[in-house]
């Protein structure tokens, strides 16, 4: 979204990522390169009911009884990327911007407050005036995560949630974007957050859309999807600003784009419309054109529409490319970390980020029978050396008939 | 690129439209009642109550599936469409887009998702088309799918100010050549939640809570050419965010957006007259009439950016605000964050590139 003056450059300095895999990025490197799924068996609740599938949930978390459990995420992922930006003092103030995106955030803190105000808002006797309740409201709003990070690193300037599902924190990095290049921030702490909850599995649950085994994408076997959580965070900043401070710059957040489908409220468009839009406009916002695409971060939710939604858009998309036999590779990470919903955009945008730093190609896990018998490389198996990554596209779609892309590139300088 | 706000359609306790916002803001404030939560407390509140309006179940054979927070934001959108002289299926939607804010967006629909049971190792009482609309994003995807509207598409949760939020990112994206028109606005549907809000404290009770939406078409004057648009309802001249205090934060959106005080003659404010620092806003930009409309219209939250540009419209008359050109609309979201909307009056003629 350039503005109308000459447009910052925006990159990437610090990463900070809690997933299933660990409390921290290294285990997202380390899982990314063993091409080893992190995920298992519900311990959090019961996974009876819904048969017993997996998860994506983040037990090395501590269960810390007075602590809402997508703010703990989130707190952790905060403190790791401003240890890993290197910002200190120098950094807080405002001009530090944060941008955060999720799903249902503090949902789980709100199960107490549904049951109890549903049919009587406010019992009498001052309950609502304890301790309790306000402060589990205070939790459940969508911003405040936005609220605790900001307070948790200093930052004095803008402050907002998108509220977009599963693109949420993609269209969080773009929103961070356009921030920056309108000069509304210097350095933002942008990205998403989800925790796993009853509430969103028995939704998934309910339409159908659990996978009974492995999340498998791009996979003819595929048969749904398999929650995660996390939180995942991406220390931006205007180049300008990146140089001046001297700091380690891991790629470029080179464009982004967004679009609807405007076909149907949960079911993707089957031509994969809304997509193509959406990459498009990412293409054109960074300058690049599908022949510079090293590497696809898909959304890859192992579900039938999803996927097969997606091979369309790529197929016309990369068609002279294809039709050339040069299909860039595309995985989803999703089969190793689980559906993060909130956190999903940015823990994919962080696969590209780690794709550049450490030159390779993050897979896709359980991964056997290309949907389709398409002839294209879904990096099946472990991450694969692969030097010369410098034009990454990252791509998410969503509930309400959302779609989102980003394009990651290696910074070269200015 | 200059960008005109062609329709605004709102939804309120007071009713629907512009006109039913011009008559509450003249009127005595009738649409509130007053309900007590708990014995300590009485809370004025206004709800939109059964929507009666034909058009609302004629215009889309879904409407039957959406849930009221999304119904809200589509009978508003309908309206700026149609205010605009766009209609269902027009070609020019393909190149729109939809920016909605809210703060408590799917709250309703989470607590009727969150009726469900686990009883005997089954889940009971889970309802697919409940799940459905406990996402925030619900009216934006509801009125892309109904008006098959393919461009941008965003939901911003960022507290009271999301509705001018999404004003601020539609601006960016209008300009940048990523849609021809934004629907843009809030839409915010009351929960009992809400009442936890509110404390015994009478002198915090602040505006009658409230709930609806307010969405506004904007496009760009080439838009408006290509579509052969009437005149506009006003110029967006653009918008500005500044988080601390309102006196400062005024200033400096006024400063960046280059407008002459003397030009101001409306200022709408989201903080109440209660509040000090609205007096002081009068000393920011003399002779202008500084409102606090949510007095009249009640607290829309999320919505209120919507809401509040709608009703500036409806205070425009052929002299402008107070006799000049300009209004401008405040908005106060989380974290201290102000957003601001600068709006123009309608120079005779505008609506195509070659006149504007």
């Amino acid at each position: 979204m350039a503005g109308p003056h000459p447009r910052p450059r925006v990159v990437v300095t610090g990463i900070g990522a809690v997933s299933a895999a660990g409390p921290d990025r290294a285990a997202v490197l380390g899982a990314l390169k063993a091409g080893r799924s992190a995920l298992g068996p519900i311990e959090l609740f019961d996974g009876t009911p819904y048969g017993g599938q997996l998860a994506g949930e983040a037990r090395h978390l501590p269960r810390n009884a007075g602590e809402d459990r997508a703010l703990q995420l989130l707190r952790i992922a905060t403190d790791e990327v401003v240890r890993d930006a290197g910002w200190g003092d120098a950094e807080r103030g405002p001009e530090t911007a944060v941008v955060l995106g999720t799903c249902q955030g503090g949902i789980e803190n709100a199960k107490p407050i549904h049951r109890d105000y549903l049919r009587r808002p406010c019992p009498d006797g001052d309950v609502a005036e304890g301790a309790e309740h306000p402060r589990a409201f205070a939790e459940y709003r969508p911003g405040a995560g936005a609220a605790q990070v900001a307070e948790q690193i200093g930052a004095g300037g803008p402050r907002s949630t998108v509220g977009m599902v599963c693109v949420s924190s993609s269209v969080a990095l773009i929103h961070a974007i356009d921030l920056l290049r309108r000069g509304e921030a210097t350095r933002i702490v942008a990205g998403g957050f989800e925790s796993f909850t009853q509430f969103v599995f028995t939704g998934f649950h309910c339409i159908g859309a659990m996978a009974a085994g492995p999340l498998r994408p791009f996979d003819e076997r595929r048969d749904g999807t398999v929650l995660g959580e996390g939180a995942v965070l991406l220390a931006l900043e205007t180049a300008e600003a990146a140089e001046a401070r001297g700091a380690t710059i891991l790629a470029e957040l080179a464009g982004g784009g967004f679009a609807a489908d405007a076909f149907h409220m949960t079911a993707p468009d089957p031509k994969g419309g809304g997509l193509e839009r959406a990459i498009r406009q990412a293409f054109a916002d960074a300058g690049v054109g599908p022949g510079d695409v090293d590497y696809v971060s898909a959304h890859g939710t192992g579900t039938v529409f999803n996927d097969g939604m997606e091979s369309v858009a790529f197929e016309r998309l990369f068609a002279e490319r294809a039709g050339a036999g040069d299909m860039p590779p595309i995985s989803g990470v999703k089969s190793i970390f689980g559906h993060t919903l909130g956190a999903a955009g940015a823990l994919d945008a962080v696969a590209c980020v780690l794709a550049i730093e450490h030159d390779m190609l993050p897979p896709t896990t359980a991964h056997a029978e290309p949907l389709r018998d398409l002839p294209w490389d879904f990096v099946a198996g472990p991450g694969r050396d692969r030097e010369g990554l410098d034009v990454l596209l990252s791509t998410n779609s969503a509930f309400g008939g959302n779609n989102s892309a980003l394009v990651v590139r290696r910074w070269a300088g200015r | 690129m200059r960008l005109f706000i062609t329709g605004a359609g709102t939804v309120a306790p007071v009713g629907l439209g512009v006109d039913a916002l011009r008559a509450a803001l003249e009127g005595d404030g009738t649409a509130f009642v007053e309900e007590s939560p708990r014995a300590d407390t009485t809370v004025k509140i206004g709800r939109v109550g059964r929507i009666k309006s034909r058009k609302a179940s004629d215009c889309y054979k879904r409407w039957g599936q959406l849930d009221t927070y999304s119904r809200y934001g589509f009978l508003a959108a309908h309206q700026a469409l149609e205010g605009a002289g766009v209609a269902m299926g027009d070609p020019a939607l393909t190149d729109f887009g939809v920016m909605l804010g809210t703060s408590y967006g799917c709250m309703e629909e989470n607590q009727k998702f969150d009726r469900f049971e686990v009883r005997e190792d089954k889940v009971h009482g889970a309802s697919p088309l409940v799940f459905k609309g406990t996402v925030d994003n619900a009216p934006a995807g509801w009125i892309a799918v109904a008006f098959r509207i393919k461009g941008p598409n965003a939901t911003f949760v960022s507290g009271d100010g999301a509705a001018l939020e999404a004003l601020w990112s539609a601006e960016g994206v209008l300009r940048s050549g990523r849609a021809r028109g934004v629907l843009v606005g809030g839409v915010e549907r009351f929960v009992d939640l809400h009442l936890l809000l509110r404390r015994p404290d009478e002198s915090r009770q602040g505006s009658p809570l409230s709930e609806g939406a307010g969405v506004l078409l904007v496009e760009t004057d080439a838009s408006l050419e290509a579509r052969d648009a009437g005149a506009p309802l006003v110029e967006l001249l653009g918008t500005a965010r500044r988080r601390g205090d309102l006196v400062p934060a005024l200033v400096a959106a006024i400063d960046r957006l280059g407008a002459d005080p003397t030009d101001i003659g409306l200022v709408s404010l989201a903080t109440p007259f209660t509040d000090d620092r609205c007096a002081a806003a009068f000393e920011v930009v003399p002779g202008a009439d500084v409102v606090a409309d949510k007095e009249a219209l009640g607290e829309f939250h999320g919505a209120w950016g919507g809401v509040a540009i709608s009703a500036a419209i409806a205070r425009l008359t052929p002299a402008g605000w107070n006799g000049r050109p300009l209004a401008l609309v405040h908005a106060f979201g989380e974290g201290d964050e102000h957003f601001f909307a600068l709006l123009k009056r309608p120079e005779p003629g505008a609506g195509s590139s070659e006149e504007a």
